[in-house]
Formats: structure tokens, sequence, C-alpha cells
């Protein structure tokens, strides 16, 4: 098959997750043999996204692909649901952007897909997929019964920390989740995902909320955590999730400076009505985050949002699981 | 429409700002965690060892360290479940990989340890007893049992789930969730391990296991962990 014809394979919605894997795949492989040869496909062609740059993401995107394989041989369940899927490898808004599922995203009865925040681009796919791996065992040891994916998406162009307060990158990346989001319960006739989370993080959450209004179908519940704010005027009736919770860390340092130099824009997502808290401060069972990162940092002594035994993970572990909190 | 700045905005304005005047100033402090590794060189992981300790050991030597702490845990991790039931248990995925471990791991982080130079194991196993509902009591045969090996526990409710958690004091923690699905999990956590090259050592040991494991076991069933000689297995 042509490689333009495997592009367009590997970035079409609606399409079986085991088939865009393949293309996806094919793209990436010729991305790392021959970078120009893709770089020009994808229309970069020396703006926005540097030819060094783009090396840089796909070496990264290939390693966490690598990696995403190994560990799925670990995971719990059924040995057919034991995959990586690489489900989209394109660009969008002139950023690369890649979505990657631990488990069979065309078969899964719980699928969650994971929409980062700020400066998130495909060179951090590794640490994502590692904490899809922590989100997949925390909710089996909720409900063994059921098969998981988890998708950790990077499917739109995030912004800068010096765009974080306008709307425009959330605006654009909505309608590429609504398109995502819908694309999957459409590759699925009669056999749809019996629980669908959505959790999005920092200015994933704009992000989020907005492509979430967009979608012809219905999630269970969209999770936000560490969010820089949902628009002003958003309707949650209009969110299409039976369950919309937010969850911001105490000493979690930058979401309300994103609220705050977004304020123009949006607002905390605990103000609007509809909206469900959680806690993600410590408790003598879990650990409170203390940073602002979805996962631990490296260069810091932060507990993230989804490292291991934080509150915030334990209890989206319990939504996913059971397609809402509580009972 | 008002804005109001909640406490939280304020302080996080007040850190921003206070984070400004130190940066201009030459006065922050933690910025690099370079300085931070030299600082922790005494410290010590789950095992007592420094970072100094571990610096010199081969690839080799670490990967079979690591294979010693998982035996560690694995027989912690038994003896837990035969406190509940020398039945059948179902496992939460394969054990034998650590995680990269940094603060991500279990107690509280040696000074310095990222998910560059430290590894953590993780152990799950789950059990569906009859009738079970998750009531708080069904807690107490694993704290008389935290009780009488005289590790520090405390419990909690986090979400819809009581737990009961317990410091075994030499570097690992055991956890027994119940909850109102009747699905109780008991798990087995190290503290991190100081590794020269945790990224090298966890794709060592991952490259060598060949991910065989249950769906179910009784207690004190285990996937053997890897020799260093074992196959390599190719991407």
């Amino acid at each position: 098959m042509p490689l333009a014809t495997q592009y367009l394979f590997a970035n079409l919605d609606g399409i079986p997750a085991a088939k865009r894997d393949i293309a996806s795949r094919a793209v990436l492989a010729v991305a790392v043999r021959d970078p120009e040869r893709v770089y020009m496909l994808m229309g970069f062609g020396g703006q926005r996204v540097g030819r060094s740059d783009f090396e840089e993401q796909v070496d990264a995107l290939q390693k966490a692909v690598d990696a995403a394989d190994i560990s799925v041989e670990t995971l719990p369940g059924p040995e057919t649901s034991k995959t990586a899927q690489l489900v989209g490898f394109g660009v969008h808004d002139g950023a690369l952007v890649a979505a990657l599922s631990l488990g069979d995203l065309d078969t899964a009865n719980n699928v969650t897909v994971n929409v980062p925040g700020m400066e998130s681009d495909v060179a951090g796919m590794g640490e994502r997929v590692q904490a899809a791996e922590g989100l997949l065992r925390e909710a089996h040891a909720v409900d063994r019964k059921q098969t998981y994916a988890v998708v950790s998406g990077v499917g739109y162009h995030a912004p800068s920390p010096l765009e974080v307060g306008a709307p425009n990158r959330s605006e654009s990346g909505a309608a590429e989740l609504a398109s995502f989001v819908d694309g999957v319960f459409d590759s699925r006739p009669g056999d749809a995902p019996d629980t669908f989370t959505v959790a999005a993080h920092s200015y994933g959450s704009t992000t989020a909320v907005q492509g979430l209004q967009l979608t012809e179908h219905q999630v269970d519940s969209f999770v936000s955590y560490g969010s820089v704010g949902f628009p002003h005027g958003t309707e949650i009736g209009d969110v299409h999730a039976g369950h919309v919770y937010a969850t911001a860390a105490k000493d979690d340092p930058l979401a309300p400076v994103g609220q705050w130099v977004g304020f123009a824009n949006r607002a905390d997502p605990l103000g609007f009505d509809g909206v469900q808290e959680f806690s993600s401060e410590a408790v003598e069972g879990a650990r409170g985050v203390t940073g602002h990162d979805m996962w631990h940092d490296s260069d810091s002594d932060d507990v993230g949002y989804l490292s291991q035994d934080s509150t915030t993970l334990r209890t989206l572990a319990q939504i996913v699981a059971g397609g809402k909190m509580g009972p | 429409m008002i804005v109001e700045i909640r406490p939280r905005l304020r302080h996080a304005i007040v850190t921003m700002l206070a984070a400004v005047v130190l940066a201009t100033t030459g006065c922050a402090s933690g910025g690099a965690s370079r300085g931070d590794d030299v600082a922790g060189q005494d410290a010590r992981d789950a095992a007592g060892k420094t970072q100094a300790q571990v610096a010199d050991l081969s690839l080799q030597e670490e990967f079979e360290l690591a294979g010693e702490r998982y035996e560690h845990g694995q027989e912690v991790l038994a003896a837990a479940q035969e406190q509940i039931s020398g039945g059948t248990w179902f496992w939460n995925g394969g054990d034998v990989r650590p995680l990269p471990a940094g603060d991500a791991a279990f107690g509280e982080a040696p000074k310095g340890a990222t998910k560059e130079n430290s590894y953590s194991f993780r152990a799950v196993r789950i059990i569906e007893p009859d009738g079970a509902t998750g009531a708080e009591q069904d807690l107490e045969p694993m704290q008389r049992y935290f009780d009488e090996k005289g590790w520090r526990s405390s419990s909690a409710k986090v979400g819809t789930d009581h737990e009961v958690r317990a410091d075994t004091g030499d570097g690992w923690w055991v956890t027994w969730s119940v909850r109102p699905n009747g699905q109780y999990s008991l798990g087995v956590y190290s503290e991190a391990f100081w590794a020269r090259d945790a990224p090298e050592l966890i794709e060592a040991i991952a490259l060598r296991d060949p991910a065989d494991f249950p769906d179910e076991s009784q207690p004190g069933v285990h996937e053997p962990f890897p020799e260093y000689g074992d196959a390599v297995r190719q991407r």
C-alpha cells in the first residue's frame, strides 16, 4: 500500500484500531528510517516543527511503542487484550500527534482516553504510557471482570506556556478529540464499549470539555484533573458525559496560574454547576498530589496526579472501572 | 462576570512571584536535581544501600540483586495471602518487571532518587470471598497479621474502598483493600532501590522476562525471576 494511503488510514477515525495500528506503525517505521520522506508527507516543509525536532519526536515515539509492546505482555486480563495499538500518527495544527492504546481498542469493554495538557508532545509519550499502565492495573484491581484499553492521546497541538492563556489550541483540538471519541464508537458497530471515560489533564481538560460538546456519542464520565479551566459559558448539561468530575491538588502550583492567565476565557471547573469534585489530597491510604505533572517528574520530588498510589489515581481508577464515582 | 480569586489561586500567584524574585536574585534553591544527587549520596534506599554502593556494580550484579529483592517481595506476598486464604487468587498482571521509582515508589524516597536512578517492585493479587461486600471489618484479619508482625499500619477509606496498609520496616509495604463489589486485593510494594541506570536495568529484566504468569494461582506461586544469561528477546 502506498505510504500516502497508509498515512491516510493511520489517521482515519472510525476504522478498526487494529487496522490503524498497522498503518500507523508502518508510517512510523518509515519516519524512523527516512525522516525526510515523512516530514515532507506531513507537510511540515521547514515550518513550525523543525527537522531535528521532528526526528527527536519520532525516535521517542518509536521507543514508547517498543516499550509499550513489552509492557502489555505483563498486563492483567486475557491474552487477546494484551496488545499495544498505535492509533494515529499525523499532524494537527502544525504539531506532530499520535495516540497509543494499551489494550485492544476494538474489543475492550472498558475504554479510557487520557488527554494531556500544556506542552505535551509526542516525545513525552513514553511517560504517559507508563501512567496509562498504572491506571489500567489499578482499574483491573477494582474490577477484574472487564477488559480495558487506555489510550494516551496526543491528538492536538498543545499550547506552549506563552499560549496557554488563549483559547485557540483547545478550540482546534476539541474537534480532533470529538472525532477520535466518536471514531471509537463508530468502529465498533453493535459492540460499543460498556464503559467509556475521558480523562484530561491541565489544558487538556479545556480541550476535552469543548470536544465532548461536539461528540455524537455520550461517554460515561469526564474527569478533569489539574485543570486550567473550562471556557466561560460552558453548560455542563451540553457535555456529552453522564458524569463530570474535577479535581485539583492544593499543592498544584500551575493549575491556578493557568486559570489566572486565561481568566478572560475560562474559569475553575469547580465553579460550574454539575461538576462533582473529588480530592487529590493525602489520606492515610493514599498520597496527596504535590505538583502539577500528570506523572511524577524526574527533576522534582513531586507526586503527580497519576503517580503510583496517588489519591487521584485511586479515585480515577474507581471511576474508570465503575463508569462513575461511588457505588 | 465577577471573577473570584480563590485562596489557592492567591497562593499560586504569591508562589509564582516569589519564584520570579528568587530566580532573578539568584537565590533560587533546588533548581537542579544534580545538586540533590550530590546531597543525596549518603541517602539509603529500601535495602539500606547508598547510591555510592551501587555505583560500581555491573549490570549483571544489579540484575541479580534485583532478583533477590523480587524473591523477597514474593515471600512477603505469599505470607500475607495465607492470612486471608490458601485458595485461589487472581493475578493483577505480571510482577517481574520493576518500575522506575523516584518519588513514585512507596515510602519516602531517598534524597536524589529519580526515575533514572531508582526502581521498585509491585505485586498485586485479587480474591473474591463468598458474600464479600466490602465491609470495614473485612480488614481485620490483615490488621491482626500486621499487629502480630509488629508492623506500623494505618487504615483509611479511599473513595469506595476500605484499606489497611503496613510498613514492614525493611523497605516493603503491604496493602489490603476491600471493595463493595466483593473484589478484594492484596498488594506488596517495595520502596525505591538505587540503580546506576534504572531504565537500562528495567529493560534488561523486561527483555529476559517471558511474562509467563497464570491468571490465577494459590499463594506462593510466582513467576521465576529470569537469569542474566537467559536469551534476550528481540523487539
